[in-house]
Order: C-alpha cells, then structure tokens, then sequence
C-alpha cells in the first residue's frame, strides 16, 4: 500500500543521477486497499442496522465509530500510514504542533464521545419525560475560556515555525510586509503552478543572488535555468522559493519537508526550505519523494505532481543544474533524439 | 405493550431506509463504473461530423477578436463570411450515393483501426500494411497501452478521436489540437512538395517531435508536462496519437474527396454525371498515387481493382500516409552550423543583424516585437496570435535549436512562413535571427541602442 522508501533504480555513470521511469508515488491504492475502508464502513452499517433491532441502537452506532477510528489510527500508525520521513530542518518543529493539535483534540474528541455514550446508556427518567436545564455559568465560563486560551495558545506556539517556513523574520510581515532573514539563501528559485504542472525557474548560480527576491521572481533573466515538475537541491542548501500561479490556486505540498503553502493568483509567495536529508543512497538509487498539489484546482488535480531529488552533495547538484543548462541551450539536435529514439522491442512485437 | 409495538415499527423503518441507501450508494458505484478497466467493444470511434476546413490561401481579413470561452466553433462562422467554403459532412446526405460513401468510408477506418478498446493500424490481412505500421511502432499491443492512457491523460481535452474537442476543451485558449488533419506546428521536418498542387504540403513530425511534446509540455498552452508517467507510457502515448492521427486524416481525406468541388473535378463530373462517385474516388486514388510518382497512372490502377474503388483508394491513401510517417526521420531538418563559438557570449553585433532580418521578415505579423500582433486564422479555422517575443515563454521549446526550427521551416499550419534568407550567408543569417529573440526578452542582454528603442529608456 505505501511505497515510500522504495527505489528507482538509477541508470548512467557512478554519481550521476538519471531516473528510468516514473517513480511510484507516496501512496499506491492497491485493488484491496482500495475496498478495506469501503468493507469496513460496509460492516459497520450492517453492524448498526442490526442493532437497531435492539435498545441503545445509537449509543451502539457512537460506540462502533470510536472504536473504529481509533482501530484505523493505531493501524496506520503502525503499517506506516503515519507521518513520512522528514527532510528539513523545521519538520521536527512541525510534526511536534501537529502532535501536540492531535493530543488536545483526542482527549476532548474522547472526552466529548465518552459523555456522549454515558448519556445514551443512561435509563430513561422515570415517567420518560426529559429534563430541562437553563443557564450554568461556571459550566459556560469553563467551555469559554478553556478553548479560547488553547486556540491563542496554538496561535503563538507554532509563530517561530511559521516564520523558518517564510523564511523572514518572526512578526515583521505584520510591521512591513516581506522581509527576507538576514541569513542568505544559498538557491533561489520560482515555482509555478499551473493546471496541471510545476514549472521551477533557477536563479544561475553564476549570477550574483538578487537583493530583492520578489524583483527577480518577477523578471526572469537570459542566465535562468528552467525544469518542469523537478525540484532540486543539495543536502545542507537552504532554498528560497518564490510561489506563483498562472491560473487557479495551487497549494505546493512537500510532505517530506513538512511543507504546504497555497499560491495565489497575482501574488508571489516567498517560502525557506532547509533541507536535511539526501533521498539518494550511497549507491546511487533514489528514494521517492514527491510533491504534490493540495488544493483541488480543477479536473487534473490528483495528477498534478512532482518529484524532490535533493542531492548528497552540493557538487552533485551543479552536475544536474549544469546538464540542464546544456539540454537549454542545445545549438543542434542532441545524439540520442537523432534518428528518433525507438521503443525497445517488446515481447508481443 | 403497544409502546414496544410502536417502537419496533420505527426500527424497521430505519431499517428499510437504510437498505435503500445501500442499495443507491451501491447503484451509484456500477453507474459510475467502478472498477471498470476494460474499454467495452460498444465504444467506438465516432465518423466525423464537424465541417471540414480546407484553406488554400489565407483568409482576406482577419478574425474579429478570439471566440468567446465555451463558443469555439464561432470563428468557422466568421471563416464562413469570408466566403471560405467549409465542407459539412452532412451534406452527403443530399448526394445519391453519399449514404453509400459513408457507410464505406466508416468500413475501412473500423477495418483498419478498430475501436479505442481494440486499437490497431492496417488490417491484419494486409501484410505491407502491418509491416509498416511495426516500423512505426504501432503494433496493437502498444495501441491498447496507448488507449488507455490516452483515456487517463487526454480525452478530456483531445477527444475520443482526437478531434480536440473534449470536455473542457471549449474553455482553453490556445484549443487543444484537432489530430484530425494530420498537421503539426511544432516539428523539426522539412516540408517535401508535391508536382501538383491539389494536396496541401505536409509535414510529418519524427517520433522524436512527439516525445519531445509530451515530456516537455508546450509551455503557454494548456498542455503540460507528462514527463513523470513511465517512459513505455510516453511511447505508447506518441504511437496512439500516430494511430488518431492516420486514422483522422485518412476520414479527412475520405469526406475532403467527396464533398470538394475544384474544377478538375468538377469537370470530369460533368462528362460523366452519372457516376459522380467513381471520378471522386479515382480523384483520391490520383492524390495517393502522386507523392511517389507524380506520373503514376490512375487507369491502370483502376483497371487492376476488382474491389469498390473507394475502398482501394482509401487503403492506397493509408500506405501512402504510413510511408510518410516512417520516412521522416529522413526529412529531418539538420540545422546549420552556428557560426558562433558557443562558449562566448554572442557578439552585440550578431543582435542587431538579427534585428534588422527581424524588422524585414517578422514584423507584419509579430507587431511591436508580437506585443501587438493581430489574430489571425489557422489551418484547422481556429484563431491564433503571434507570439508576443518579448515575454520568454515558447510553446515549441526554449531551446535555440527549437528557435531555430520554428524560424527556418515556419509553422505553417497557422500561416507562419518560413524565415526568407536568401542573399548573404543563410548560417548567419538565421543564427543571427535567432540570438536576436533569444535576447529580445531580457533587456540587459540588448545593445543600447535596441534596448531603448525596444524596451524605452530606462536601463532595467
């Protein structure tokens, strides 16, 4: 069901990276794993229906669905449905807010489900008829208060993360709109979405970095290198991206880095990626990461995707970006287009 | 008691609703067909219904602006107030023997290339047929591949037969390409000519071209990048669009024959009314025969078929298209050598001669550097623009050997000629035109004197 951290075996000389064949993706839905949820849903209507014959049918139904969902958890949990590995240096911080979102939300979930089901279990008050209650302050001072000091709680604690994701100073959005940290970035590029694609825009290292990023990002140059559905980088690089769409929101989804950002029409937003981790072996082969788009943007939307290669060494992404450079700036047909690259002969042919 | 009674009612009535639900929930599923991976043989490859376009020269005037999203189809009524003759299959059916023609067009394309469930190219019983057709690499196991893909990638803009008219198709601007007429505009072949002139000039694309398509996208179009499907997908992908694309433009010619009225035809008609439909298909046989050997005798050919003619014609027509295709890597356009050594910068003056060609060649139709190009018709009676040449973005490729290409052999199913060199040295020439779009975007990389007078005064 999940092939994350299986390979792709790499084809080409000793240290160079060169793909055969698409990747398999972070989640392949096997014919079964694709019936598993619908079966147990199916079971436990049945399970309900035939309750309904007896007394506490909704208690029972409460009951199931808790049991079921805490089932479903614990197993994707432990058949590595859970968080994927991480990659950057902010996703340590990130798994932690969402750890510490899940653990509030859990103990009011069973809180909340476990009165639920007391209630339903409850004999019915004699004479069958309801009691009303009216006003308890403390009761409602309580429910105010709590979740209110949580949610503000959550507001402040996840600010620092918020802005290494930005890349900017912590608050000075607020104060004077992008500000880029004062450490400088060592890659810069634009990534733009469109239905249904990414297309990446490197800043040449030749080149001096620009002081403003949002000034290049709007001005491409004659030096820039550009890939589609690829994002590159080295392990240790830090890389400013600069968000753009060309059509409908997009949202750039690297569930490795911990990342997610929406891009917006008309704007260009300006992220920092820390990058931590290599995804090629020390022989050569490529674990799978993918990026992909969270924000349902047309027809096409589950299609659009792409794949992070960070390379071990910052040598090994100039080896890349100075390939890419070469295939742009082609004077004459390259060899392996000429004559026209043929399929191997397959068995049936 | 009759509480128990009451309550007991009430639970099997939630039982009822519930089963109902199942059963819709259930019933939605099959309708929605899933599960289903096998294309049924019920689907079929409809005959073509829209009207064939056929432009010899290109319309007086220009369209009046792009059709609105969801209205492509407006710009044939504009092409139609031009008096450009579009030929509507529909109009077969006021000729005596057009139902006839129909049925027997419909016969050789599913005899030739079945269904999109079962997909082939060339009858198996005709061996030189499947031979070329394995040199093409469209045997049917990789047609089925292909299909079935096409279906996960394509339809929903190209087309069940790739006529470029999907669902969301209405709404794209540039549209989705129509494979229907077997022209492509961004290709790397020469244009070969034929003696006479009925046929249009045609050039088929080199495998190479359509994988390159596929991996790349055409960027500023809607078509993007399928670069991460398995690479036996992108082939099986280039091999289906070969097999719409035949298939396409065999019916294309199969409708063209039977509903154009030029004068040769007309004439031989008129000698022989009666059998308007036989000079028609020895009009198609004349057009298969001629790319090989512009003397060929038609009458022979005739003489020798025992068959329905329309059917020989037709089945001619399709191995004279197959030869095409497999020979185009021959047709294959070398690019002169660039004069200038790669690992410099390109020299200011190269720019400005390039600018100079520019203000010669392109610019009627790229006005202000394509910031203000007007519209205009293509071959499939769509509307195009000019590209804008100062914004980086090119459909066919960034690469200066992609430039190179669309300079030197044109795009000519949008009208676009190809650059007139022919005084001076062509290799200069046409690098020259080229370095000089490759800078014309970024003002820094101008001479001074062209930056002002391109992008206005203020050094960037």
């Amino acid at each position: 069901m999940i092939t994350e951290g299986t390979s792709t075996k790499v084809s080409g000389l000793p240290g160079t990276v060169e793909i055969a064949g698409a990747p398999p993706y972070l989640f392949e839905w096997s014919e079964s794993a694709h019936w598993l949820p619908l079966a147990i849903t199916g079971l436990a209507l049945i399970a309900w229906i035939v309750s309904l014959r007896f007394k506490r049918a909704w208690a029972a139904l409460f009951g199931f669905t808790l049991a079921l969902m805490a089932l479903w958890t614990l197993q994707s949990a432990r058949s590595g449905l859970w968080l994927p590995e991480s990659a950057s240096l902010i996703a340590d911080e990130v798994d932690g807010l969402f750890h510490l979102v899940m653990a509030l939300t859990s103990i009011f979930y069973l809180l909340t489900q476990g009165v639920l089901i007391w209630t339903l279990l409850q004999p019915a008050p004699p004479g069958g008829r309801a009691a009303r209650v009216h006003g308890n302050h403390l009761l409602e001072l309580v429910w105010f208060t709590v979740p209110t000091g949580l949610l503000v709680y959550i507001a402040l604690v996840q600010l620092p993360t918020w802005a290494k994701m930005k890349g900017q100073v912590p608050g000075a959005y607020l104060a004077a709109g992008y500000q880029p940290a004062s450490d400088p970035a060592d890659l810069l590029l634009t990534v733009t979405g469109r239905q249904w694609e990414w297309r990446m825009r490197y800043h040449s290292p030749d080149q001096p970095m620009p002081v403003n990023p949002l000034f290049w990002a709007a001005t491409p140059a004659a030096e820039d290198i550009h890939a589609v559905n690829e994002l590159h980088a080295w392990q240790g690089a830090k890389v400013r991206m600069m968000l753009r769409t060309t059509d409908v929101i997009h949202s750039f989804f690297l569930p490795q880095f911990r990342f997610k950002q929406d891009m917006l029409p008309g704007k260009t937003i300006p992220a920092l990626l820390h990058t931590d981790r290599s995804n090629i072996e020390a022989d050569g082969t490529e674990r799978v990461w993918e990026i992909a788009c969270a924000e349902l943007c047309g027809g096409n939307h589950y299609r659009m995707r792409g794949k992070v290669v960070i390379h071990r060494d910052k040598k090994e992404f100039m080896d890349w970006l100075n390939r890419q450079k070469a295939s742009q700036s082609e004077r004459k047909e390259s060899a392996a287009a000429l004559p026209t690259p043929k399929p191997e002969a397959r068995e049936n042919q | 008691m009759p509480s128990m009674i009451r309550n007991s009612t009430k639970a099997a009535d939630s039982l009822r609703g519930c089963l109902v639900a199942g059963l819709l929930c259930l019933g939605c599923m099959a309708l929605a067909g899933c599960g289903v991976t096998e294309i049924p043989d019920s689907v079929v490859y409809p005959l073509r219904s829209n009207a064939l376009v056929f432009l010899e020269k290109a319309p007086a005037t220009a369209p009046p602006g792009f059709p609105p999203p969801g209205k492509p189809e407006m710009s044939l009524d504009w092409l139609a107030e031009q008096q450009v003759p579009l030929f509507k299959p529909s109009d077969l059916d006021a000729k005596p023997w057009g139902p006839v023609w129909r049925e027997e067009l419909n016969s050789v394309l599913v005899r030739h290339f079945g269904s999109p469930g079962k997909p082939r190219v060339g009858a198996a019983d005709q061996p030189a047929l499947a031979t070329l057709a394995a040199e093409l690499f469209l045997s049917p196991a990789e047609l089925e591949r292909g299909s079935h893909q096409y279906r996960r990638s394509c339809l929903h803009c190209h087309g069940v037969a790739g006529e470029g008219a999907g669902a969301t198709s209405a709404w794209l601007n540039p549209l989705p390409r129509d494979f229907r007429q077997g022209e492509y505009k961004f290709i790397s072949t020469a244009e070969h000519k034929l003696k006479s002139g009925f046929q249009p000039l045609k050039a088929r694309p080199r495998r190479a071209d359509l994988l390159r398509t596929l991996h790349h996208g055409l960027e500023g179009t809607s078509m993007p990048s399928f670069a991460l499907l398995a690479e036996e997908d992108i082939q099986a992908l280039a091999s289906y669009t070969l097999h719409l694309a035949i298939r396409g433009e065999l019916e294309y010619w199969g409708l063209l024959y039977a509903l154009k009225e030029d004068a040769e035809t007309l004439r031989a008609i008129e000698k022989n009314p009666e059998k308007e439909a036989q000079v028609r298909a020895q009009r198609l046989i004349s057009g298969a025969l001629e790319w090989e050997d512009p003397e060929a005798d038609v009458e022979e050919f005739v003489a020798r078929e025992k068959g329905p003619l329309l059917t020989a014609g037709l089945e001619r027509l399709l191995e004279r298209l197959l030869r095409e295709y497999a020979t185009a890597d021959k047709n294959a356009m070398v690019p002169l050598a660039n004069p200038y050594p790669a690992d410099q910068p390109v020299p200011q003056t190269s720019i400005a001669n390039g600018l100079k060609i520019f203000q010669v060649q392109c610019v009627n139709c790229h006005a202000g550097y394509g910031r203000q190009s007007a519209l205009r018709f293509d071959n499939w009676g769509g509307v195009v623009r000019p590209a804008n040449l100062t914004i980086p973005v090119y459909k066919g490729g960034r690469r200066p050997v992609d430039l190179y290409y669309r300079v030197a052999r044109g795009i000519p199913p949008c009208g676009m000629p190809k650059a007139n060199l022919q005084d001076g040295d062509p290799a200069h020439q046409v690098w020259d035109l080229v370095h000089f779009l490759m800078a014309l975007p970024y003002p820094e990389s101008l001479p001074e004197t062209i930056r002002r007078q391109i992008h206005g005064g203020a050094k960037q």
